[in-house]
């Protein structure tokens, strides 16, 4: 009996073919996260602009003793600005990325322009008077659902006071040595955690909870 | 998930799915180059029938209108057990032979009706199946091929009116074609009973089993065994009926698929033969199957975290109003939407998905069954179809595996 089989090439064919459509895919993948990537860069850039600008003025303002918070104030509010945007940016890519070690490299140069505003404004707050209220927000990236309800919390906060709160929030693994620092001048041992004031709170804080630290250091 | 798993998995499915449509492409044809036979043999029908007063008078009506010399075809019903008025109906074809057994059994019954019959040629029909007029002449035109030891035809569904039935519609529709491109390569091997003919003596020899859930895949296998080919033809059309409600199909899945199961471990011998050494007929069957198993896994795995998110959302609601929420959400606007944390899964159950769906046009085209409506199925029909199928092959392995005795 003359046998019919599967001819051997079409395996072979079918595997190029498939091996084409799937290096397409995941070329239009890198290319889009690659773009997004380098737009994240500029932006970093940017802002790493704006706060060596801000430092300097800070540094002017001290040494001749004249105060310009009005100035100030508006330079402080633009880099936070900028930095949120940044963050929503970053948020926006998973975990699973193609190009996650540059994303690690955006996240901790991203950390350690956010911890410089941070102190800035503590500074600022305090040879201005500015009516600001700032939270340092500690958190982890990986299993940790009450970090995600926390951070809709505070987002929420921030949708209500705007320019009048400003929230750091600190990504317990991003390899910046500066938020080890911080960890361990305000003994943060669990995720969530925000620290108010110089003083640690634990666990998921209420959005009512929140509201009434902020208007604590509003008055 | 990592990343490398989620790439070598969806790769698999992608594979699966350009091989079979390569394959396609390469058998376009429909028929098969055949011998034809100088003469018609004379054929004997065995329709066993158990309690079938409600179909069996058109079963047989379909029958006799075939386009067949009269003198060569002889028509048989097995009434085994039945209680109800099925020997009377039966009675009233002049033409009919009618034997009456009481014991239960497609089997015992097929083989009470092979002992009486005198054809060349067996054909097996079902009691609720149905033939089109030049179904058997077209048949019988394989059996020019010494090889040919059984001959199937195109089943198609009786009713297409609730949803469950649509489905299945589908469903016959899109295995017609992996059956042809299985039967092309000369490696099919089951005869259902919607008019399967097989040689006489081949069946005389081999016997009707009860051995399994299915004597149908049970008589082709032994077929095959025996050196013979079972050809699917495209042309001839017969008509089954579904079970329309989702009990029913429940039960005859399970049958159809633990029967199945003990086939393969009945005959798998068979499995090791030349023949079925080759990894083709595999793939023909599975590929449909598996691409789309790969497509539904990956969406699984896009819910998963969508609905994860979802809870935490709710859980979220102790601590934020709803309200501060939808605001929270419309701010975030649009990244808000993608709650999902894989931009890649969705990618690839796309990619998936879309060369599924276009093996389906084809094969509707090719059947020239292409109407919006079913189209319009077919997402339907990829998605929650086919998680149910999955489900019943789950729970039939588990059966088979207990033992479980219970008749479904």
């Amino acid at each position: 009996m003359e046998k019919r089989v599967v001819r051997s090439k079409i395996y072979v064919e079918a595997f190029f073919i498939s091996l084409a459509i799937f290096i397409a895919g995941l070329l239009i993948g890198y290319y889009l996260e690659k773009s997004s990537v380098s737009e994240i860069e500029e932006r970093t850039k940017e802002i790493e602009r704006s706060i060596r600008q801000a430092e300097l003025e800070m540094l002017y303002f001290q040494t001749i003793n004249a105060s310009d918070c009005a100035t100030l104030n508006e330079v402080v509010r633009r880099i936070n600005i900028n930095l949120d945007e940044l963050a929503a940016k970053l948020a926006s890519f998973s975990e699973d990325a193609l190009l996650s070690k540059s994303l690690e490299e955006l996240k901790e140069k991203y950390t350690y322009l956010l911890i410089k505003n941070w102190i800035l404004v503590e500074k600022m707050k305090e040879s201005c008077k500015s009516q600001i209220a700032t939270i340092l927000y500690f958190y982890k990236r990986k299993n940790c659902d009450d970090c995600l309800i926390q951070g809709n919390i505070l987002s929420a906060l921030k949708l209500k006071y705007k320019e009048k709160l400003m929230i750091f929030p600190l990504d317990s693994e991003v390899k910046v040595e500066m938020v080890k620092i911080l960890m361990g001048k305000y003994n943060i041992t669990s995720f969530p955690s925000i620290v108010v004031l110089g003083k640690k709170y634990e666990g998921i804080v209420s959005k009512e909870e929140v509201g009434k630290l902020i208007l604590q250091q509003l008055s | 998930m990592s990343l490398i798993g989620l790439f070598i998995i969806s790769f698999i499915g992608i594979y699966l799915n350009v091989w079979f449509l390569l394959l396609f492409l390469e058998n376009r044809n429909l028929s098969p180059k055949i011998k034809k036979v100088k003469s018609f043999p004379s054929v004997s029908i065995l329709i066993p029938a158990h309690n079938e007063e409600k179909n069996i008078s058109k079963t047989i009506n379909s029958v006799l209108n075939l386009d067949y010399p009269k003198k060569k075809l002889e028509v048989i019903v097995i009434d085994n057990a039945s209680t109800d008025k099925t020997s009377e109906k039966v009675k009233k074809f002049k033409r009919v032979k009618l034997i009456r057994i009481p014991e239960k059994g497609k089997a015992i019954a097929l083989n009470e009706g092979l002992k009486r019959a005198k054809g060349e040629i067996i054909g097996i029909l079902d009691a609720d199946s149905t033939v089109t007029k030049s179904c058997l002449k077209e048949m019988i035109k394989y059996f020019g091929d010494e090889k040919v030891g059984g001959v199937t035809n195109f089943i198609k569904v009786n009713e297409k009116k609730n949803l469950i039935s649509k489905l299945q519609h589908i469903e016959y529709l899109l295995s017609a074609l992996s059956k042809k491109l299985v039967s092309d390569f000369d490696t099919y091997f089951i005869l259902p009973g919607t008019l399967s003919l097989v040689r006489a003596d081949l069946v005389k020899k081999i016997g009707f089993s009860s051995s399994t859930l299915t004597e149908d895949l049970d008589l082709g296998l032994e077929v095959v065994k025996r050196g013979y080919k079972i050809v699917n033809c495209i042309k001839p059309v017969s008509y089954t009926k579904i079970p329309n409600k989702l009990k029913t199909w429940f039960k005859q899945r399970i049958r159809w698929y633990r029967g199945f199961i003990q086939n393969t471990i009945k005959h798998k011998d068979l499995i090791f033969t030349k023949r079925f050494s080759t990894l083709g007929w595999f793939l023909i069957i599975i590929a449909g199957y598996f691409a789309i198993t790969i497509g539904i896994y990956v969406t699984l795995l896009n819910f998963y975290s969508f609905f994860h998110n979802f809870f935490v959302m709710l859980r979220s609601a102790n601590f934020l109003p709803l309200t501060d929420q939808i605001n929270l959400a419309i701010a975030n606007f649009p990244s808000s939407l993608f709650f999902f944390s894989h931009p890649y899964a969705w990618v690839i159950s796309l990619i998936i998905f879309s060369s599924s769906f276009a093996i389906f046009l084809l094969t509707l085209k090719v059947f020239r069954s292409f109407n919006l409506k079913t189209v319009l199925l077919l997402p339907i029909y990829m998605l929650i179809y086919y998680s149910l199928v999955m489900l019943v092959w789950f729970l039939s392995i588990i059966l088979e595996a207990v033992r479980w005795k219970k008749e479904w």
